[in-house]
């Protein structure tokens, strides 16, 4: 019951942000010709604006947010451990790895749906690598351990990514920010069709794991005592947490902290049961991300802040209390 | 200067992308690579072979059909009376061919008194899509290039006519001029402006032609150094103006960084710099000569822009 209110008022909130979104930009709108474009009914002009540059914008927001928030949940459950997330752990750069990489040597043209597939191969090098120097170093997978590796595996990639941006062409150099530090300022219609056929059926799959996810935050044993199998369900969520993740960085490119954030948030609240962890999390993601954009459009406009420094701003203070307290526990 | 989009182009010096900005366009073209565009006095000049709009006739009515800098085809049904120009150099012409009024939108980088209640939309690269939609502008000018893929596409889709100009070498400021004159209808005053440009080259030139021609090393600022390629208009203003580029044999035909051992290498006689251009202290044991801001800027005013060089290369020669 509780659930349900909190995921109305979410609900709620999702739609408020991508209201507010479409309502503010760097043009000052009257909320009637909001209301009017949104209707089919505007001026040509306007129209434009609200349809095909900020709702799908807007729509992109809901999406990535959601979807990393939501992977964010999953690895940490699967992990047991509270700072697991695609960023931290070095997947969310291995993904934009595996897009530039794409993308610099021509296999797909910037809106495709072969780029998240790219992305996604980026995603789970970096996962093999993270648990590879992580279990090499210690089999019980230490908090300290998986962190470091993470960060050792991120900026690995990050150095990849920026010697591929420099062997390429030296123009790509101004869209290495958006790999490095997020931006929805590409979204079109198109690219929010690409992740949504990606992230939707996905995270429809890790709310199905929920449940098995509940015994495995207990124990991997006691699970597999309960009936779960629990390599299966390791290897699935894993899989379709780390796509969720690439779908969105594909596109959006490496933005930080919301899957650590948002979950975290959601678990103060509404306690650790994925049933209701996981959909809360996808809706709290998608409006947290969609408000950041707005705020990283609106503040200096019309120049715009890469999205992943507002991310930071809110989300390196929650961090290292996170950390804190991890540690001394 | 906006400090946020030094911020936003991380790597690139601050002159540099004002450059860069100015110029446009850096990305690799190999047919920009050709060290042989001499200029031609105005009579005998040859127009560019990629299309000549130097042959429409002048009674040609409207709609006109316009091939763009980007290989595109548009068409025109009418002058465009609202105009937005993303490109600072297309701007300055505009202007000399008395469009002033028909400006609509600029950027941030263009700093001309009569533009100044005239509104910007941000940079000329990635400007401000919405502020640039809402100006309901009929032409837009715009870059050419690799940088900004995402504005020609969102014009596409809001159904806004465009222009590409990608002024690198003298030609391609020579066939923005024309294509800008024909746009607006106004081809006379556009071939003026460039028999004036050619003119004021062909001058400095002349003066110079007896001098020995020094080996200079331009730099754009950045450690290490981003220098001129043989590809741009900023390397035949050199030639013309009684220098030899001494980094024209290497393989960047635009502008691009190169380490200081190579340009110690070339037996640099001097270095060539934009004010306050950032030069890496192996090389501050040469020689040094200034140039003040607004000779990176590829338009007509390219003739003035020789002088200056000319003058502070062969300054005895300008007494």
């Amino acid at each position: 019951m509780r659930g349900l209110v909190a995921g109305a008022i979410l609900l709620v909130a999702v739609v408020l942000a991508v209201f507010f979104s479409v309502r503010y930009g760097a043009v000052h709108l009257s909320t009637h010709d909001v209301l009017q474009s949104l209707l089919g009914e505007g001026g040509a002009t306007e129209s434009f604006i609200v349809l095909e540059h900020r709702l799908p914008r807007a729509l992109l927001g809901v999406l990535v947010g959601g979807g990393l928030a939501l992977a964010g949940a999953v690895f940490q459950a699967l992990l047991r451990n509270p700072l697991a997330e695609p960023y931290i752990l070095g997947i969310s750069g291995g993904a934009a790895a595996g897009a530039v990489l794409a993308l610099a040597l021509g296999l797909t043209s910037a809106v495709s749906w072969l780029l998240p597939g790219a992305a996604f191969a980026g995603a789970l090098l970096a996962i093999a690598l993270v648990f590879g120097v992580a279990i090499s170093a210690d089999r019980r997978l230490d908090v300290r351990v998986l962190l470091l590796s993470g960060v050792v595996v991120g900026a690995f990639f990050s150095a990849c990514i920026a010697l591929i941006l420099a062997l390429a062409e030296a123009e790509m150099v101004r869209s290495a920010v958006l790999w490095m530090m997020g931006s929805l300022a590409g979204a079109t219609w198109r690219s929010v069709g690409v992740v949504a056929a990606y992230t939707l059926p996905a995270c429809l799959l890790l709310l199905a794991l929920a449940r098995a996810l509940n015994l495995m935050s207990i124990g991997e044993e006691t699970a597999s005592y309960l009936g779960t199998e629990v390599e299966t369900v390791k290897r699935l969520a894993y899989g379709v947490a780390s796509m969720v993740a690439a779908a969105g960085v594909a596109f959006a490119g490496v933005i930080g902290f919301v899957g650590l954030v948002i979950p975290h948030g959601v678990r103060l609240v509404m306690g650790s049961d994925h049933r209701i962890l996981l959909p809360l999390s996808f809706l709290a993601g998608g409006a947290f991300l969609t408000l950041a954009d707005l705020l990283a459009r609106v503040l200096l406009s019309p120049a715009e802040i890469p999205i992943g420094v507002v991310t930071a701003f809110v989300g390196v203070p929650f961090f290292l209390v996170l950390l804190r307290r991890s540690l001394r526990a | 200067m906006n400090p946020l989009r030094d911020f936003l182009s991380p790597g690139l010096p601050l002159g540099l992308v004002a450059i860069l900005l100015l110029v446009g366009c850096q990305d690799p073209d190999p047919s920009a690579g050709q060290d042989d565009r001499e200029m031609t006095p105005p009579e005998a000049h040859t127009p560019p072979d990629r299309q000549d709009p130097t042959t429409t006739p002048e009674e040609e009515g409207w709609p006109r059909t316009l091939q763009d800098q980007a290989g595109r085809t548009l068409e025109l049904t009418h002058p465009p009376t609202r105009i937005v120009s993303l490109v600072p150099a297309a701007t300055a012409i505009l202007l000399e061919l008395g469009a002033t009024d028909r400006l609509v939108g600029r950027t941030d980088y263009d700093d001309a008194p009569t533009l100044e209640d005239v509104p910007s939309v941000g940079g000329g690269l990635n400007p401000s899509i919405e502020r640039l939609v809402v100006l309901e502008p009929e032409l837009v000018v715009r870059f050419e290039g690799q940088q900004d893929r995402a504005t020609p596409r969102a014009l596409d889709r809001a159904g806004i006519t465009h222009l590409a100009v990608r002024p690198d070498g003298i030609d391609d400021i020579r066939e923005m001029a024309l294509l800008l004159g024909r746009a607006l209808g106004r081809m006379e005053r556009a071939r003026e402006l460039l028999t004036r440009m050619d003119q004021e080259l062909e001058e400095v030139r002349d003066r110079v032609a007896h001098a020995p021609r020094p080996r200079v090393a331009f730099l754009l600022g950045g450690d290490p150094p981003w220098v001129v390629g043989p590809g741009t208009f900023l390397h035949e203003l050199l030639e013309i103006a009684g220098g030899e580029n001494a980094l024209a044999e290497l393989e960047a035909p635009l502008y691009a960084p190169v380490s200081v051992e190579e340009i110690l290498r070339q037996e640099v006689d001097l270095i060539l710099a934009l004010e306050g251009a950032q030069i890496p202290s192996a090389l501050r044991r040469l020689p040094l000569v200034q140039l003040p801001e607004g000779v990176q800027s590829p338009g007509v005013d390219i003739g003035r822009s020789a002088r200056e060089i000319s003058r502070k290369l062969h300054p005895e020669e300008w007494r």
